[in-house]
């Protein structure tokens, strides 16, 4: 079975963000990660090669430094790697490049993160299926497979959906599918060797019909911090003060 | 004449209050303009009280799909029909809630028609004309303002980001449209399980009782279910708690969890993490309480207090009892 993974570079969680100006984020010193909704479309693209054996091929569409966070890919078991690379990360850009690329592969099942945790977008695998016309089973739990079938739990509004597809079709998972592994000694080596190949973009059609901005959020005011020690006292003036909020 | 569309969600009857918030929203601002509201409702049942409240909202047009079809969300069913409401209407913004289904089917619209689609608004500002959206991005760390151009764009909206409206009575024209026939068959919707417990879904709750490591174990959370019984709240929990295998991942607020933005966050024994403060600090009052003093989350909290949990916990469930009561 030959799996596709789409795999987003991210600041790390803990970074402090800062802007150079209300256009552009400063990125000096940032660390960088495997968006972890990706992590854990990695491991389920291991596990489903271990089962079925195959292929796991990285995928990914962001600046060309971003080849050592896709090693980390590769050192947890990934075959190998092809980073498209583009100065444009917009949702429609990525779903194009990945489209134009991916329809020259034979493939089975693309996986990816339903959501990644910096442009909280949620649209690459909705565009990208829709430009590939293949099925896309989004934020899902569980992967099973029977006969030809692949069989997903989606997670709905306090509901599991159980929904059956065909390949070639995309599954787009959320958290709980899986406990990603950590990558192996044997495997950091052997990731050095593998192939990484850089696809350079040629799309420079400037799409920006929007006009986008940041802001940093305003600094809260302190909050009041009420002594616990005893607790009918402080509960009192907790409930007082949601009741003057207007909260209660 | 300028169209929006919303698209809504109704449960037993009512709509969803996302849904009915969207609507607010718009409504007090077309009020204003000459923009057209059209309410799209889909199910194999639409009650008919149904129509009475989205005509509260000043909607314009209501067009419904009333057919089997469309009972259980299929998006294989659901686009072909949709779209072409959309393309004999010609909106100038489609509205969904940033719920399971909106946030599904929204980017598929918008790749079918090419379009833009701006996810998990949290503010929407309008001059003259203009809209500009507001949305969190990098786990709320940052703000992100989008401006469009008139040209059609899909929106999800994040529940809870509009207060109440009032209404504003209109007459609308209603009208059923016939589901496209289907040739797609390649997303079948073999079950849905429902989950056993009327459990409140975390992201559409008001008020949130979330518990972290400090709750110590798994037991422990019938304190946090308690205070949440007495105040309609949803539990959730910190990403620890859920690691721990306290609560299952489905309660879990978080960078890797849910997103939530309700009235009233309680968070129990919880240090506030980056990771975990990603997914509730715009929630409008932030209530903290734990032991430790240096705890981060007493930084977004409105009110802290620094106590045991496990002895003002049980206080503040009774104390509100009482209240309640009255």
């Amino acid at each position: 079975m030959k799996i596709l993974v789409l795999v987003k570079e991210t600041f790390d969680t803990e970074t402090k963000i800062v802007l150079e100006n209300s256009k552009k984020i400063n990125n000096e010193g940032i660390k960088y990660i495997i968006n972890p909704y990706d992590e854990f479309a990695i491991e389920e693209a291991l596990r489903i090669r271990e089962k079925f054996g195959g292929e796991v091929v990285i995928y990914s569409v962001g600046r060309r430094e971003s080849e050592v966070t896709l090693r980390n890919g590769l050192a947890l078991g990934a075959d190998k790697a092809k980073l498209i690379v583009s100065e444009k990360i917009d949702s429609i850009t990525v779903s194009k490049l990945l489209a134009e690329n991916i329809t020259k592969e034979e493939f089975e099942i693309i996986l990816s993160g339903w959501i990644a945790i910096d442009d909280n977008n949620a649209q690459v695998p909705a565009r990208l299926s829709q430009l590939l016309d293949i099925p896309l089973v989004n934020v899902v739990t569980k992967i099973d497979f029977s006969d030809d079938k692949i069989i997903c739990h989606r997670e709905g509004d306090n509901t599991v959906e159980i929904i059956k597809v065909s390949p070639p079709a995309m599954i787009a998972v959320q958290r709980g599918i899986n406990e990603p592994r950590y990558p192996t000694v044997k495997n950091i080596l052997q990731a050095k060797k593998k192939q990484i190949d850089l696809i350079i973009s040629e799309n420079n059609e400037d799409i920006n019909r929007i006009n986008i901005t940041y802001q940093l959020p305003e600094v809260k005011k302190a909050g009041l911090i009420i002594d616990g020690s005893k607790p009918e006292k402080a509960v009192n003036i907790l409930i007082q003060k949601l009741k003057e909020a207007k909260v209660l | 004449m300028d169209k929006i569309l919303v698209i809504v969600e109704h449960k037993n009857g009512l709509l969803k209050k996302v849904s009915q918030q969207i609507l607010g929203f718009i409504s007090d601002f077309c009020r204003q303009s000459e923009k057209k509201i059209l309410v799209l409702i889909y199910g194999e049942k639409i009650a008919e009280r149904l129509f009475e409240e989205v005509a509260s909202w000043g909607a314009d047009e209501i067009i419904t799909i009333e057919n089997q079809c469309f009972a259980n969300y299929n998006p294989a069913i659901f686009i072909p029909t949709i779209a072409d409401v959309i393309k004999k209407n010609s909106p100038q913004l489609v509205f969904f809630g940033n719920t399971a289904v909106g946030r599904d089917l929204s980017p598929r619209l918008a790749q079918y028609f090419n379009s833009y689609m701006i996810s998990d608004v949290i503010d929407i500002k309008i001059e003259k004309d203009k809209f500009c959206f507001t949305r969190p991005v990098y786990g709320g760390k940052l703000f992100e303002e989008v401006e469009t151009n008139g040209e059609l764009v899909f929106v999800t909206v994040r529940p809870n980001s509009f207060g109440n409206s009032v209404n504003y009575h209109k007459n609308p024209h209603i009208y059923n449209i016939e589901p496209k026939a289907i040739t797609n068959f390649s997303y079948m919707v073999s079950d849905i399980l429902r989950k056993e417990s009327e459990e409140k879904s975390l992201s559409e709750a008001e008020i949130i009782v979330s518990g972290g490591k400090g709750l110590k174990s798994a037991e422990n959370f019938v304190l946090l279910e308690e205070l949440a019984r007495v105040l309609g709240a949803a539990v959730g929990a910190s990403r620890s708690a859920v690691d721990a295998g306290w609560r299952p991942y489905s309660s879990q607020v978080g960078q890797t969890g849910k997103t939530v933005k309700p009235k009233l966050y309680i968070a129990c024994g919880i240090s506030g993490a980056m990771q975990h403060l990603a997914g509730m600090s715009t929630s409008q009052v932030i209530v903290a309480i734990n032991k430790d003093p240096e705890a981060p989350i007493f930084k977004v909290a409105d009110y802290g207090i620094i106590g045991d949990l496990f002895e003002i916990v049980p206080v503040l469930t009774e104390e509100l009892k009482k209240i309640f009561k009255d």
